[in-house]
């Protein structure tokens, strides 16, 4: 089965590295009708508690091409990493065991595959979108304790709505700026000494800009 | 065409941004775990042996024993924390060959050598030279080594031992590992390894003679 699981989901990065390709190929065409996106990533893992803190250490990548005026369709990555410092405690380990430590955990996600949009409002300088990607996640979920640390590493589906604004100084210009918001939830099972992570809900927001 | 191979190469070296927590934020406590023989009762043991020295081991079958003043101390604690929880313990060949329980304590010192090249994530952020900066990079192999220590407490029970002579296995009723960075100052040291045999026994109230 996890023979299988690797193989969809290599196949899926194929499918994503061949889309943001075709893209690629069209921008030299069509080239109004596509646009990219590069965003600074806010987010917040808040399911399960294994590190829950806001961090700022991700980016967002996403490449489009606009079916209609309103519609858009294209392939993207983001990561993300987030930490969290667990002060010395004892851990019931088994049933017979017991281990007193503190911890640093930390979480890295990297999610990719394809995304779709609705713009809901078109302005020459404002344009409101609601989108949802959708695809697979790569997780790294790493405890750093004493003089070393253990790390469990999966693969499993993710799928994010969003809602957010592209905006645009310059009517007409093809360089504007992007704030999104989004959750997103991933399938990924970890387990680390003794927080085990069962899928994985995130929130967060996107700065970034558009061209 | 360009613009896009520099973008997409860009995305590549970003997608590596794994951000490591800061390890720094650990406290220098040892490691301290514990664990027990499931169904063991204690309350049956009355009396131990406890050596008036430390094992440890060295390569092969060699092995030297600590026994100094720092030494001492560890093992006064260790006495002092049985006493405490009811045992008596019992001293000379006499006492070893009568007690209920074996004490044994073998300190392993280890220098752990690391040989890295190549990409590199240092402990210095990167942006503190300018934000043009991506990631560390050693073009040729740099070492560099830590030490650290373990203290292992054993309790054996010597009731198991036969009348007839034959030789039989000692179970192990008790067992504590403690692990952390050793600093080459033995006094410094000591007071981390008295803290992790607190700990252990603090983490195993089971282990005590009487109710």
């Amino acid at each position: 089965m996890k023979a299988i699981n690797n193989r969809l989901f290599a196949l899926l990065a194929v499918v994503a590295v061949a889309l943001a390709f075709v893209t690629d190929a069209a921008a030299q065409s069509r080239y109004d009708r596509v646009h990219f996106n590069i965003g600074w990533q806010m987010n917040s893992p808040f399911s399960g508690g294994f590190a829950d803190k806001l961090s700022g250490w991700g980016m967002a990548f996403e490449g489009d091409y606009d079916l209609t005026e309103r519609w858009s369709a294209g392939a993207f990555f983001n990561f993300h990493t987030n930490h969290k410092y667990v002060g010395r405690q004892t851990l019931p380990v088994g049933g017979t065991g017991a281990l007193t430590t503190d911890q640093q955990r930390s979480y890295f996600q990297l999610p990719f595959g394809v995304a779709g949009n609705y713009v809901v409002w078109d302005n020459a300088h404002f344009r409101p979108y609601v989108g949802v990607k959708a695809g697979a996640m790569y997780a790294k979920a790493t405890t750093y304790y004493g003089t070393g640390g253990v790390y469990d590493k999966s693969w499993g589906f993710y799928v994010s709505p969003e809602v957010g604004a592209a905006i645009y100084p310059a009517a007409g210009k093809r360089f504007g700026f992007r704030i999104t918001g989004y959750y997103s939830y991933a399938t990924n099972e970890t387990a680390t000494l003794t927080s085990p992570i069962d899928g994985q809900s995130n929130a967060g927001f996107r700065v970034g800009v558009i061209f | 065409m360009k613009h896009y191979l520099i973008a997409g190469v860009a995305l590549l070296v970003l997608s590596s941004c794994e951000k490591d927590p800061d390890l720094d934020a650990l406290d220098t406590d040892y490691v301290v775990y514990t664990e027990f023989l499931d169904g063991v009762d204690f309350s049956r043991f009355q009396t131990y042996y406890l050596p008036d020295s430390i094992l440890e081991p060295g390569q092969g079958r060699d092995a030297t024993y600590w026994k100094d003043d720092y030494a001492q101390m560890l093992i006064s604690e260790v006495s002092l924390l049985m006493d405490g929880r009811g045992f008596t313990r019992l001293a000379g060949e006499e006492g070893k060959e009568t007690a209920d329980l074996g004490l044994q304590m073998t300190y392993i010192a280890q220098t752990n050598q690391v040989t890295t090249g190549g990409l590199y994530y240092g402990w210095w952020d990167y942006g503190y030279w300018g934000p043009w900066w991506s990631s560390w990079y050693y073009p040729y192999a740099v070492t560099y080594s830590y030490d650290t220590g373990t203290l292992l407490l054993e309790l054996v029970d010597l009731t198991k031992a036969s009348d007839d002579g034959t030789a039989r296995r000692l179970p192990v009723v008790w067992y504590a590992n403690a692990q952390g960075y050793s600093f080459g100052n033995s006094r410094a040291d000591a007071a981390l390894l008295l803290r992790a045999i607190d700990q252990a026994f603090a983490q195993s109230p089971y282990v005590k003679h009487g109710n």
